[in-house]
Order: C-alpha cells, then sequence, then structure tokens
C-alpha cells in the first residue's frame, strides 16, 4: 500500500463522510425563488433600457434600495459582522436589518449542520447583485499586466470611475481636454487606442464610462472572448440587452455585446449617466 | 413562467441536499457553503430555460459555477483581508465538526483552485479531462494543481501524524 493510495481513499472517505451533509434552512426554495424572480424582473426592466442607464438603474437603484431599508444604521453593520463580511461575495453580502438582535449572537449559537448563511438572508433587494461599499477597493494593482491592458472594476490606471474632468485631465492621460465637456464627452487616451477607444465625461457625474477596444477585465474577458468564457469568467452576470452585465466590484458594472457567441463590445460603466 | 418556475422549484428541492454538501466540500464550512448555493441558484433559476436548453446537464452546469465561483470569491476576498488587515480565522467561529481531523484542516489550508480540483477529482469523480473544461483551465494546470495538492497534503497529514 503506498502512500497515494492511503491518501486517496482518505480523501474518498472524507468526501463520503455523513458529517459533509448541510441541511437546508425550511423555506429556503421560496427565497431562492424569489431571489431569481427578481433577478428576472431586474432583467426585464434593464433590457428596455439602453447603456449608461442600465447601470444607473442597477447601481443608483441598489444604493438608493439600500438607503430607504437601512438609514443610519447600515454604515455600522459591517462592523459588526465580520463574519458575514468575510465570508460573503460582494453578489451577496446582507447587511444587518437594524432592528435585528446581535448578528454575533445568532452566528455563534449556529450548530454546524444548519445553515445560517441562508438563513440571515432577506427578502427583497438586499440580495442584490451591486456592491456594497465595504468591498469597494480598487483592486487594479494586484492585477497582473503582462497579458495586455487591463480595464479594472473601478477604471483605467490613474482614470477613475467619477473622477471629475479637472482630475482626469491633470492625469495627463487624456487628449483634447482644452475643452470641458457640456454635458457629456468623449475623450481619447494620449497613448492611442489600443486599449480603449474613449473615455465618457460628465459634467456632473465626472467619468462615467470607458469603452474598451483591446482592454481586458481582470477576469480575463475582452473584445474576440466566448460567450462560454465570459459565463465562466462571471457565474453571477445578468442578461441584459443583447449582452451581459456583471457588478465589476468596485460599484460599477462592466457591460458586454455579445453576438453570435461572441463578445462584441465591452464597456465599464459607474453610477453617474448622460 | 410560472409554470417554468414552478420546475425550477422542483429541481431546488431534489438538488439542494446534495449541493449544499458538495458546497461544504467545496469551500470547507457550512456558511459559505449555504451562502454560495443560494447566490448560484437565484442566477441559475432567473434564466433557467436558457440553462436547460444550452446545457443538457443542469445540475453538472450548477456544480461548475460553483467551483468557479467559489474561486473568484476567493480571489476577491483575499484582497480586501489584506486592504482590511481582518484576522484569518474570523469566520470561523463556531465548532468544525471535522475539526480532529488533519486532513481535512490541511484541505481548509489549499488554495481554492488546487481544493477545487480535488473535490472535482474525489467529491465528484471528474477525469483531469472533464475538470479542465469545468474550470476552464488546460489539462496540463489540472494535472499541475494536482500534483501540487496531493504533495501538500500528503506533507500535512504525515508530518502531523508521524515522522517522515
Amino acid at each position: 500500500m503506498t502512500p497515494d493510495d492511503d491518501l486517496d481513499r482518505e480523501l474518498r472517505r472524507l468526501f463520503g463522510d455523513d458529517r459533509l451533509d448541510v441541511s437546508p434552512r425550511a423555506g429556503v426554495e421560496s427565497d431562492i425563488l424569489a431571489g431569481a424572480r427578481r433577478i428576472r424582473r431586474r432583467r426585464a426592466a434593464l433590457a428596455t433600457t439602453g447603456g449608461a442607464l442600465t447601470a444607473l438603474v442597477l447601481v443608483g437603484g441598489g444604493l438608493l434600495l439600500t438607503d430607504l431599508r437601512s438609514g443610519p444604521d447600515q454604515a455600522a453593520a459591517p462592523a459588526t459582522q465580520p463574519e458575514l463580511s468575510l465570508s460573503s461575495s460582494p453578489s451577496t453580502i446582507v447587511p444587518a436589518p437594524p432592528a435585528s438582535p446581535p448578528p454575533a449572537t445568532s452566528s455563534d449559537s449556529a450548530t454546524p449542520g444548519t445553515s445560517d448563511s441562508l438563513a440571515s438572508s432577506t427578502p427583497g433587494p438586499s440580495t442584490r447583485p451591486s456592491t456594497p461599499s465595504t468591498t469597494s477597493t480598487p483592486r487594479v494593482e494586484s492585477v497582473p499586466q503582462a497579458t495586455g491592458p487591463v480595464l479594472g472594476p473601478s477604471g483605467y490606471g490613474k482614470l477613475q470611475l467619477g473622477m471629475s474632468f479637472e482630475n482626469a485631465k491633470a492625469t495627463g492621460l487624456l487628449t483634447g481636454t482644452d475643452t470641458a465637456p457640456e454635458g457629456c464627452a468623449d475623450y481619447r487616451l494620449t497613448e492611442g487606442a489600443a486599449a480603449l477607444s474613449d473615455v465618457r465625461i460628465s459634467s456632473t457625474y465626472g467619468i462615467v464610462s470607458f469603452e474598451a477596444t483591446g482592454a481586458r477585465t481582470p477576469e480575463k474577458i475582452k473584445i474576440g472572448s466566448t460567450e462560454d468564457q465570459l459565463e465562466t469568467a462571471y457565474p453571477d452576470a445578468s442578461s441584459s440587452g443583447s449582452g451581459y452585465s456583471a457588478a465589476s466590484g468596485a460599484g460599477g458594472a462592466y457591460l458586454f455585446g455579445v453576438d453570435s457567441g461572441k463578445v462584441v463590445s465591452l464597456r465599464l460603466v459607474g453610477a453617474g449617466s448622460c | 413562467m410560472a409554470g417554468e418556475l414552478a420546475d425550477f422549484e422542483d429541481f431546488v428541492r431534489a438538488s439542494l441536499p446534495g449541493l449544499l454538501r458538495y458546497g461544504h466540500a467545496l469551500t470547507g464550512n457550512p456558511h459559505d457553503a449555504a451562502d454560495l448555493v443560494q447566490s448560484v441558484l437565484e442566477k441559475i433559476g432567473s434564466r433557467w430555460t436558457h440553462v436547460q436548453r444550452k446545457t443538457g446537464d443542469p445540475l453538472a452546469y450548477i456544480r461548475r459555477s460553483m467551483a468557479n465561483a467559489h474561486v473568484s470569491r476567493w480571489r476577491r476576498l483575499r484582497r480586501e483581508t489584506l486592504v482590511a488587515d481582518l484576522p484569518d480565522s474570523g469566520s470561523v467561529t463556531q465548532p468544525d465538526p471535522f475539526e480532529h481531523e488533519p486532513l481535512w484542516q490541511a484541505l481548509r489550508e489549499l488554495p481554492p483552485r488546487q481544493r477545487a480540483v480535488i473535490v472535482l477529482r474525489y467529491y465528484e469523480g471528474l477525469s483531469e479531462q472533464e475538470i479542465a473544461q469545468s474550470l476552464g483551465i488546460s489539462t496540463g494546470t489540472v494535472k499541475s494543481q494536482a500534483s501540487k495538492a496531493i504533495a501538500s497534503l500528503r506533507g500535512k497529514i504525515t508530518g502531523g501524524r508521524e515522522v517522515g
């Protein structure tokens, strides 16, 4: 008996162990169904609007609902719920309802085998796939640059969603900045159009979108990627118009246009619109 | 649409225990498992007809989505943890049913892609080719991740149990 065989047998034994069972909380099926309907309704609503407006609904709508639900206590929720902020993805972090008992207690007393992650979710807008502010840390720096320019979750290099025209101009990365936007205007990069074709800046909202040419997302999706690659990289993406929309993880969203199974356009949009 | 979601509800009821168990193997704790299953199923349910038509085997598609969501989720969490300086063990506060299983503890310490490869191989019984397709990586990467994982598991459990 070689050690390999031992390990094989041990792994199979472990993965066959009854203690791996997790009992579903009662009623979770209807919660999942409600979640599916909610996503579908939102997608149906999004399908009738276009482009940047889509993201405005997605992000702006989510923030508004959160504010209405949670009030001033919301800012404190992540701090009192370190467990949730560690163990949940940005797409499912659930801010504690202000009136609930201390969340740490309910988590600590949960017995193994029950699923209080499921139990802690509430119907309503709290499971929307937009991103709470606790997860908006820019993560451009940690993305390897070796395989081409990256359009990160919050922008491109120093150019970031929401950055004012003046600040964007000061980076020196844009051309044509002698003219400030009236309403909205598109600006090209001084480096050329290999990564991005243009950056749209609103006089009100600052940078509202980036239109990619050769740039890819940190998850390695770019124009020319297949729809399968897209779905694999963004399992949480929702259909949007003729393509997909995926929360970028920094308060923005990637909008992918898809035609004949290929990504044909890629845009990063923020909360502002034109 | 109502009929279609009724069908999905039946599917969820039937597949939930298996998916939670798989999620537990994949994530290493029941809470992340529940969270992962719910978020993936909500997405799947929202395009249930499309998923059924396109995949032919929704359950396999869902497990693939879970493996990928778990791997990419971990990437995000690691970045945030580094930035926010949160304690590593903050999410494990209640007794772990596998607390005294050195192999389970060793699995926990694997990077999630390696762990996903092990789970797909030993829990799901997939071939290297199938694992490669599921995770969107090459078979070469599957081989190297599997051998790294096995070496690391072997080192940890034999190191903890006996001398060399």
